[in-house]
């Protein structure tokens, strides 16, 4: 696909969603959003490594607590006494297998969230597959949405907030006239209506969140909203 | 880090149980009020500390001092640690091993590295100088672990002002290490 050096992200998060993910208290779905947009962005990652550095600043100012030297010192020794018996035990994690559909397109952050191992693309609308992923915030829906090249989404709102991060070709919006493509952040505020295209020279692969249900402003949009039921 | 070495001299290393204690003093003060902050019992607390330094004892291979001063990658650890137990989830984070992870690795400027420890000396003198308001919502966020939601409700006041709060008491605080970065930290 399209992973010859790629063009560095333009659209990225808010600040303040950096800023929730770096203080970790972001929703769950947020901080996948965020993470997965930093695999593409080196501009964010530096910004993320800022925003560590306020936190460690923030914790060696806020400095010590009643530093109980008594507790510190058998504390020092049962953690030492532990070590050996952790350090080969930590490494195993990583593994779990990508669809290999997926791999190259699909950021790691992902991984634990496909439902299934096997994530295979599920038929959601003509012109539209998805595959469902599983996110612990009850109020999100959050799935990977492959849009067939040249799929145009009819006029919508929404009555929730809708985050889209592009992982493969790209799609432009009405509402802020912009084309967006991959590691991009499109981000539609509530009751902004617009409709979305994709480039007629490939597929999109999006990374979706939707806060809300949408709501269509045509009658082609209702179909497709009811068919596809978000 | 105060009255302790520089970051560079830090560098953690198993099989030095010596090294491993000394490390453990000079930050279990420092994570106890942190997790304590975030409204961890102070039993939990001691056992999220362990997990931490048990944690930055066994990677200590993967730390690297060119690129974050050692008291930065403990708070990352102390961090996600925390939303770990907290949410019993496996915080996401971008992995340079990705197929998909673009861009550099973002090595820093030469002697980026050896101001670490500067840089973080510099942050602290500039959080003592940021408006109250600006200072209590950053540690509320970074400490006290509530969402910019959260924050509004508490202090009675809108969301937006409270973004705006923090965005720009975090500008403030890049504003002083960009300053001292010279050319190299346009970045930033």
């Amino acid at each position: 696909m399209s992973s010859e050096i790629a063009p560095a992200p333009s659209h990225h998060p808010a600040p303040e969603d950096l800023l929730e993910y770096a203080t970790g208290t972001g929703a769950e779905w947020l901080s996948l959003l965020v993470a997965c947009h930093l695999t593409f962005c080196e501009r964010c990652r530096r910004e993320v490594a800022m925003l560590d550095e306020v936190g460690a600043a923030l914790m060696d100012a806020a400095g010590n607590d009643d530093a109980d030297d008594a507790w510190v010192g058998a504390a020092a020794d049962d953690a030492a006494a532990r070590i050996s018996e952790r350090t080969t035990a930590d490494d195993a994690g990583a593994a779990g297998g990508m669809p290999a559909q997926l791999a190259g397109t699909v950021p790691r952050p992902l991984r634990p969230y496909l439902s299934e191992p096997g994530g295979r693309w599920r038929f959601l609308a003509p012109g539209i597959q998805h595959v469902p992923l599983q996110t612990p915030d009850d109020d999100v829906q959050l799935r990977l949405i492959k849009f067939r090249a040249g799929f145009v989404i009819p006029p919508h709102g929404h009555e929730g907030l809708e985050w889209l991060l592009i992982l493969d070709g790209d799609i432009g919006d009405s509402h802020t006239g912009t084309r967006y493509g991959r590691g991009d952040v499109c981000c539609s505020d509530v009751d902004k209506e617009h409709s979305q295209d994709v480039s007629p020279s490939e597929p999109c692969i999006a990374l979706v969140a939707n806060l809300g249900p949408l709501i269509p402003k045509t009658m082609l949009g209702r179909v497709l909203a009811k068919i596809v039921k978000i | 880090m105060e009255g302790e070495p520089a970051a560079k001299d830090e560098q953690p290393g198993p099989g030095d149980r010596a090294g491993f204690e000394t490390l453990f003093r000079s930050y279990a003060p420092r994570l106890r009020g942190y997790f304590l902050r975030r409204g961890e019992s102070s039993a939990h607390a001691e056992e999220l500390i362990q997990e931490v330094m048990l944690t930055v004892w066994s990677k200590a291979k993967l730390y690297d001092a060119t690129r974050a001063a050692l008291s930065t990658w403990v708070f990352t650890i102390a961090r996600n640690k925390h939303i770990d137990a907290r949410r019993r989830m496996t915080r996401p984070e971008p992995d340079p091993d990705d197929p998909c992870f673009s861009g550099g690795s973002e090595p820093p400027a030469p002697d980026e590295s050896a101001r670490a420890g500067e840089r973080s000396e510099r942050l602290r003198a500039a959080l003592g100088q940021l408006g109250e308001e600006q200072r209590t919502t950053l540690e509320q966020l970074y400490f006290e672990g509530r969402t910019m939601q959260e924050i509004a409700h508490r202090d009675g006041v809108a969301l937006g002002t409270v973004k705006s709060r923090a965005r720009r008491g975090v500008l403030a605080l890049r504003a002083v290490l960009v300053e001292h970065a010279g050319e190299d930290g346009d970045e930033l």
